[in-house]
This record gives structure tokens, C-alpha cells and sequence, in this order.
């Protein structure tokens, strides 16, 4: 079999690590369900005995079941749409949509970090053309360094800022980010997806907020 | 309930609910259960009571499974653990054996084929605990000389 191109790997690795990531919620979702499923069946079982269970408690098990169905349509809606990102390589995005959709699916990082997730983003919508896909990519690289030098605060922050010359994502983090390190291969992975989008990458990681900007083509 | 059996569980794991009906549908086989939602929260209650069988989520905030695991059998060699996961990687499973977990299963779990896990967990503690014993006696009749 032929190794596959280089750049192409690494946009594998991010839709795979991204699909994985919403399966096993998805998974965890399917579980909670069997388990309410298999209570009930018990339940029914003990009421045949003469145990019935009370009203209340059957009200509590289906809006539990409820629950988690909402949550599986709801993680199966972000599969759908982040599986979509790849279909247009330059499509019409707006961009408080598209970073709000990448950052719900960060939350999950985010929580296994044991960080936050906080966003920043103003008023108004912004249009720009671009690579929804790469753009998500480069946000999710950022996020990643972020929380691979998080100390003591533990709090990351992604910001959209449009009263710049041009429209800028900012991932910010109330710990040092630390140098960009061009040996480090997500970092080198973040500049290069930066200037395919033609986007100016600043890296101020040991400012506060330590800081990784992208200024991206108006 | 026909498939019952005794023992002392512990369930860790983040996901609430999952956490809720296992239990309830452990506890009407006969089980005493109790949860964790962290391993940081799960090594203190292994610190604190003697458990048969430990279930134990691989993905968790802070403390993963990996790591819980390898703290609770620090403390305890004797320890049996079965990881329960969602997201289960060969790798995963190979690491989890090798730190001595008793078994590795993907969620969502057949009741039957974890029952038949806990009650394999029970006899594995309580062989333990007897050659514990056994071990302290022949011990003490080697130093006594009786």
C-alpha cells in the first residue's frame, strides 16, 4: 500500500481524532440507555412478584431514557456536521458558527484536561470565505497547545475578534503557552495550516494571556 | 431476581446516570454497591473499605482509568479491577492487562457477562484473603516453633 501524502495524514488524524472523540460519547450514551432499558425490565420483573414500582420512579427512569436520547440526536447532529466540513475545500463561513460548533466539540478535551472552555466572541456575524475544515483544524491545534502547558489556572479561552483590520481567532490561555516551537509538530502543523488559509500567525505564549492569533485574509 | 450474587462494588465513573441504573440494577441482585465519579474520589474510597470487585471507567477527567487503576493497585496488588469502556484501543487493553486489571470490557455491558465477571472478582478476593491467612499462620508457627 502507498504511504499516504504527508498533508493528507495529518487531516485523517484530525477528522479521526474528532469522530472518535463523538463515537464514545455516543457509545456512553448507548450504554446509560441499555442500563435504564435492562432497570425497567427488573422492575417489571419484581412488579410480577408483587413489587411494583412506584409511578414517581417511572417518571424519573423515562426522563432519564429522554435524556440521553436528546443528547445522542444532539452528538449525532455535530458528527453529521463536522463530517460536512470537508465536503467544499472553500465555502462561505461564518465565523461565531463555526467556532462555537468546533469549541462544543473542544468541551470534551477541555473536561478530560480538567480545564475550561470559555469563549469570547462580540456582537454581529462575519462572513468570510474559506477552508471550514483546515479552520476548525487550526483551532483545535491551538486549544491542544493550550491545554498541553496548562498549570494552575487551567482556563482557556477562543475569541473572535472583528474590530481588527482583519478578522482574528485568538486562543488564549490564563497559563504560560510557551514559545512556539517549530521541533513540536503540532506547532509546525498549526503555522503550516495557517498559511494555507493565508492567515497571519501570531504566537505570543509567554505574554498575559499567553496567546496564538490568526489573522485571517478579510 | 434469579442472577444474584454477594460482594462489596465499587463503580467509577463520570457519567451519572450510567452510574445510577448500574447500580440500582446491581444492588437488586444482591450487591453493595457504591460509586465514584473521579479516580482521585475512587483511590479514597479503596483507601477507606475493602471492595470484591471494582468497575472502572477508562475515559475520566483528571485521573484516567489507566492511571486509577495503577494508584488503586498500588495499594492493593490484590486488587480486581474491570475496566469498562466506550472507547476501547487494543493498546489500551493490552496496558490495562499488563497493570493488572482482571478484565477489559466495552460498553454497553451485558448485565450477565458482568455478573459473571463480579462473581469470578469475588472468588479472586476471597482466594487471596484465605492465602493471606494461610500465609500469616504457617508464619506464625515458623517463628513460634510450636
Amino acid at each position: 500500500m502507498s504511504e499516504r501524502p504527508a498533508a493528507l495524514a495529518k487531516k485523517l488524524a484530525f477528522f479521526g481524532a474528532i469522530t472518535a472523540s463523538l463515537s464514545h460519547e455516543l457509545k456512553n450514551v448507548l450504554a446509560t440507555i441499555n442500563e435504564f432499558s435492562g432497570l425497567l425490565d427488573d422492575l417489571c420483573q419484581a412488579a410480577a412478584g408483587g413489587k411494583a414500582p412506584s409511578p414517581e420512579r417511572l417518571v424519573n427512569i423515562s426522563g432519564k431514557i429522554s435524556k440521553q436520547v436528546k443528547r445522542g440526536e444532539t452528538l449525532i447532529q455535530r458528527l453529521n456536521r463536522f463530517a460536512h466540513s470537508v465536503d467544499e475545500p472553500r465555502a462561505s463561513v461564518e465565523l461565531k458558527e463555526l467556532l462555537e460548533r468546533i469549541c462544543i466539540i473542544c468541551d470534551r478535551f477541555a473536561k478530560l484536561g480538567q480545564a475550561t472552555l470559555e469563549r469570547r466572541f462580540p456582537e454581529g456575524e462575519r462572513e468570510i470565505t474559506s477552508d471550514p475544515f483546515t479552520l476548525q483544524q487550526v483551532v483545535y491545534l491551538g486549544v491542544r497547545a493550550a491545554l498541553a502547558t496548562a498549570g494552575q489556572q487551567r482556563r482557556i479561552t477562543v475569541a473572535l475578534e472583528l474590530d481588527a483590520p482583519r478578522p482574528t481567532i485568538a486562543i488564549e490561555s490564563a497559563d504560560p503557552i510557551g514559545p512556539e516551537d517549530p521541533e513540536n509538530t503540532e506547532h509546525a502543523l498549526l503555522r503550516e495550516l495557517a498559511t494555507e488559509l493565508g492567515a497571519e500567525l501570531q504566537w505570543t505564549g509567554s505574554a498575559t494571556p499567553a496567546r496564538i492569533a490568526l489573522a485571517l485574509p478579510g | 431476581m434469579s442472577d444474584t450474587a454477594e460482594g462489596r462494588i465499587l463503580i467509577v465513573d463520570d457519567e451519572v446516570d450510567f452510574v445510577e441504573a448500574l447500580s440500582a440494577r446491581l444492588e437488586a441482585r444482591g450487591l453493595t454497591v457504591r460509586t465514584a465519579e473521579s479516580g482521585r474520589e475512587a483511590v479514597d474510597q479503596v483507601k477507606a473499605r475493602r471492595f470484591d470487585a471494582i468497575i472502572l471507567d477508562l475515559a475520566m477527567p483528571g485521573m484516567d482509568g489507566i492511571e486509577t487503576l495503577q494508584a488503586m493497585r498500588e495499594m492493593q496488588p490484590e486488587l480486581q479491577v474491570i475496566l469498562l469502556t466506550g472507547h476501547g484501543t487494543l493498546q489500551q487493553s493490552v496496558e490495562a492487562m499488563k497493570l493488572g486489571a482482571m478484565d477489559f470490557l466495552e460498553k454497553p455491558v451485558e448485565l450477565d457477562v458482568l455478573m459473571s465477571k463480579i462473581r469470578e472478582a469475588k472468588t479472586n478476593t476471597d482466594d487471596a484473603t484465605e492465602k493471606k491467612a494461610q500465609d500469616l499462620v504457617s508464619e506464625i508457627l515458623a517463628t513460634k516453633g510450636w
